[in-house]
């Protein structure tokens, strides 16, 4: 029995039930990081397991060592021990979904060759036995040398067992290399590791066999990460390797690849028996409706159009009851609190601020709650699979339909997702569409605008005017995208495409505990960090617009008042304040610039406030919107746009066209600092996030220009 | 403008919330920007973005 604490670490393919495993040993003794420098998340905690605690690390998902993807490059970094704040682990187990034994048996083999005593889980028997696939442990374990026990991960009987077999289990060494390469790929591995690996790395003994094989494969270094002093010694010695195996009448990118899966298919070939039964599963049936290529589409576009009637039409009632809290909340705090600065700043500052984008979180909830579910049946894989088609038609590649959809969360992690697509070019244009894609950070301007201005008309019996227009916009984001990225092509013509190769992975129910947990987590973010964002700018906002403190001229005064011609007898003490104060000045400074597009200068200040966060937008209407309400007053920021009137025209602020003008703008303008802020990171340059604000701002000042003057004119 | 207790503690307030922002836009991305990551590298080879 193991008396030691070990490091264990969790290795697999995607989708394998790697993470359902993690959190079933560590339960909620774990904490989840970025590693340091990028935003892959680093999973870490603790089991215990017969009173000794272990420490327990969830790698990210591979389907190999020779990484194509940054997340795969951190599995292999850290077994290979590139890092110097995580040690190597002693234990390594590696997860295998039991339906797609071979495929998964791959990255074992690597995993074995690295030196560390592995143990291989077969998970998701009980998928394996619904395809009519049987396993037998036992010959596995005898035909690999290794240990290996067979799971059913949702089952929490079956978690003892595996905690059973870590606490017996013989820390020994697998025996590296147990496929054997033929003598030409020996021959060439040798080569690099004593004339290259040695010499220029610091990698250990162990690891450099696999970083040899990574090498011939790959061919060169294919590393945007970092650099060596000596690298074109560094290729010729690839290219010598590479030459020893053509000589040998072997191709050195499949060298590798054929000789492990001769191995893997010889070792399964008496433990895994298939019976003919599950010819065309389930899945293969649905597949052959969800992902055809006239119906793919369509049911994808329905799709998309009921979640966004349902986001709309079911958040609304919760929405209202958050409304009426944070009304009731500021009159209860401005009536409880003696009059006074502190009063006001929490009042038209502080809550009305909040209230603005708090209203919106069952919006964001209900989004998440739908993305969630897509993933967790397996449909999103589908609807990548269904894009990509399209995507390939309109220039762009396979591999930059997951980034774009990630980009309806938000577009951080879209462009982090492009490090996925291999050719520079074709990332280029994925990152610089990719901002289109409607995020949820646009959902609070565009569903205060719809609720405002849109008729709830029904359509079709079961649709409304207002969850077509919202779902309208996510379209017209997609367009958009599409159309920048054709144009983008034309300027910067690309070669061949490579192949867009995905795992579909099988339909299954998803697991509810994971798409409540994940929602929370969405949630916690956009009010945790929206939100102080939000609170702490609508602080300083409501101090820009309460100072200079101007007190409003008398009648008989106002002929006198050289300052203020537009002085209007109508106006209340507060909005004369307002208009007076830094912020209103601000305002009026730039509103002949957004005066075109329909927006006045209380949106000017809005647009230049939602660049720190898009959400903000709705957040600094409702401060300044509440600082020029009259004492005693109570409404919605809702009420009190539609009510806002001109003092100088007299005709109200808002109109359809304004409502739809500002809506295009939010849609297609670079207005977030953070995306600025990424794309200088990923592209390690100034050109493209500059490149980006310039054509993104001047094509949604253009597109607003143009609908704002026709619908202001119809 | 009367100085009193809650005028105070609203500039107190914005006192805070300045510091809080002029943190997270401008000092931790200059930070981050600065920070390498921490791969360790061999003999010859440099790091970075």
């Amino acid at each position: 029995m193991n008396k030691e604490p070990l490091s264990i670490a969790l290795v697999g393919n995607p989708n394998t039930g790697k993470s359902t495993i993690f959190n079933a040993l560590t339960g909620l003794r774990q904490k989840i990081a970025n590693y340091p420098g990028i935003t892959v998340e680093r999973k870490v905690g603790t089991t215990i397991i017969g009173g000794v605690l272990h420490k327990v690390i969830d790698l990210p998902g591979a389907y190999s060592l020779n990484y194509k993807k940054l997340d795969e490059r951190i599995a292999y970094e850290t077994l290979i021990g590139s890092y110097e704040h995580e040690e190597v682990p002693d234990l390594v187990l590696v997860v295998v979904d039991s339906s797609n034994l071979d495929r998964n048996l791959y990255l074992a083999s690597q995993v074995m060759d690295l030196g560390i005593p592995v143990m291989l889980v077969l998970n998701m028997t009980d998928v394996a036995e619904g395809k009519g696939i049987k396993i037998n442990p036992d010959l596995i374990s005898s035909s690999l040398g290794i240990p290996v026990v067979a799971i059913s991960a949702k089952n929490k009987t079956e978690i003892e067992k595996l905690k059973g077999e870590i606490s017996n289990f013989d820390l020994s060494k697998p025996e590296a290399l147990k496929w054997n390469p033929d003598d030409s790929l020996k021959e060439a591995m040798d080569l690099l590791i004593n004339d290259w690996i040695k010499l220029h790395t610091d990698i250990p003994d162990r690891a450099q066999a696999i970083e040899a094989l990574r090498l011939i494969s790959e061919g060169d270094f294919k590393d945007a990460f970092y650099t060596f002093e000596d690298e074109g010694k560094g290729r010729a010695t690839i290219r010598k390797a590479q030459q020893i195996i053509e000589q040998g009448g072997g191709n050195p990118m499949a060298a590798e690849v054929l000789l492990r899966y001769n191995f893997i298919g010889e070792s399964t070939s008496e433990a895994a028996t298939h019976s003919a039964q599950s010819e065309v599963s389930i899945t293969d049936r649905i597949d052959a409706f969800v992902t055809h290529k006239v119906a793919g589409p369509v049911i994808f576009t329905l799709v998309l159009l009921f979640m966004f009637q349902a986001i709309f039409s079911w958040a609304t009632p919760f929405m209202d009851m958050i409304d009426l809290l944070f009304v009731e909340g500021g009159n209860w705090v401005a009536n409880t609190l003696p009059d006074g600065m502190l009063n006001d700043l929490l009042v038209d500052g502080v809550i009305a601020g909040l209230g603005g984008v708090v209203i919106f979180l069952p919006q964001i909830l209900f989004l998440f709650f739908f993305i969630y579910i897509l993933e967790g049946t397996g449909y999103m894989a589908r609807a990548a699979f269904v894009m990509d088609g399209f995507m390939t038609k309109v220039g762009l590649h396979g591999r930059s339909v997951v980034p774009l959809m990630s980009g309806f969360a938000c577009a951080i992690p879209g462009i982090m997702a492009t490090r996925t697509i291999e050719n520079w070019r074709d990332r280029i244009i994925t990152i610089m569409v990719l901002p289109f894609m409607a995020c949820s950070a646009r959902l609070p301007v565009y569903a205060l605008m719809i609720a405002a201005f849109i008729p709830s008309t029904t359509v079709l019996g079961i649709f409304t005017l207002q969850g077509i227009t919202f779902f309208g916009l996510y379209i017209f984001g997609i367009v958009m995208a599409v159309f920048a990225a054709v144009v983008m092509k034309r300027i910067f013509p690309t070669g061949q495409q490579t192949p867009f190769i995905m795992e579909l992975p099988a339909y299954k129910m998803p697991k509810w505990s994971v798409v409540f947990q994940n929602t929370a987590e969405r949630g916690k973010v956009f009010i945790t960090e929206a939100g102080k964002i939000i609170v702490a700018i609508s602080i300083v906002l409501w101090f820009l617009a309460s100072f200079p403190k101007t007190e409003m001229p008398q009648v008989v005064q106002s002929e006198s008042t050289e300052y203020d011609s537009s002085f209007d007898i109508t106006e209340n003490p507060e909005s004369y304040q307002l208009r007076h104060s830094f912020a209103g000045r601000f305002g009026k400074m730039i509103e002949p610039v957004i005066e075109p597009l329909g927006f006045d200068w209380k949106i000017g200040i809005g647009l230049i406030t939602s660049f720190a966060a898009r959400e903000v937008m709705v957040g600094t209407l409702n401060t300044i919107y509440s600082i020029e309400e009259e004492d005693g007053e109570s409404s919605t920021l809702k009420e009190k746009l539609i009510n806002d009137v001109n003092p100088e025209t007299g005709k109200p602020v808002y109109s359809i066209a304004t409502a739809i003008s500002l809506m295009i703008f939010f849609a297609l303008a670079m207005q977030c600092m953070s995306t600025i802020a990424i794309v200088k990171r990923e592209t390690n340059s100034w050109k493209w996030p500059t490149a980006m604000f310039v054509y993104m701002t001047a094509l949604a000042y253009i597109s607003s220009f143009i609908a704002f003057q026709i619908g202001s004119n119809l | 403008m009367e100085f009193d207790f809650q005028t105070g503690v609203a500039f107190g307030v914005l006192a805070v919330v300045l510091v809080y922002l002029a943190n997270r836009f401008i000092v931790k991305p200059l930070r981050n920007s600065q920070a390498s990551s921490d791969h360790k590298c061999g003999p010859g080879c440099k790091c970075g973005d």
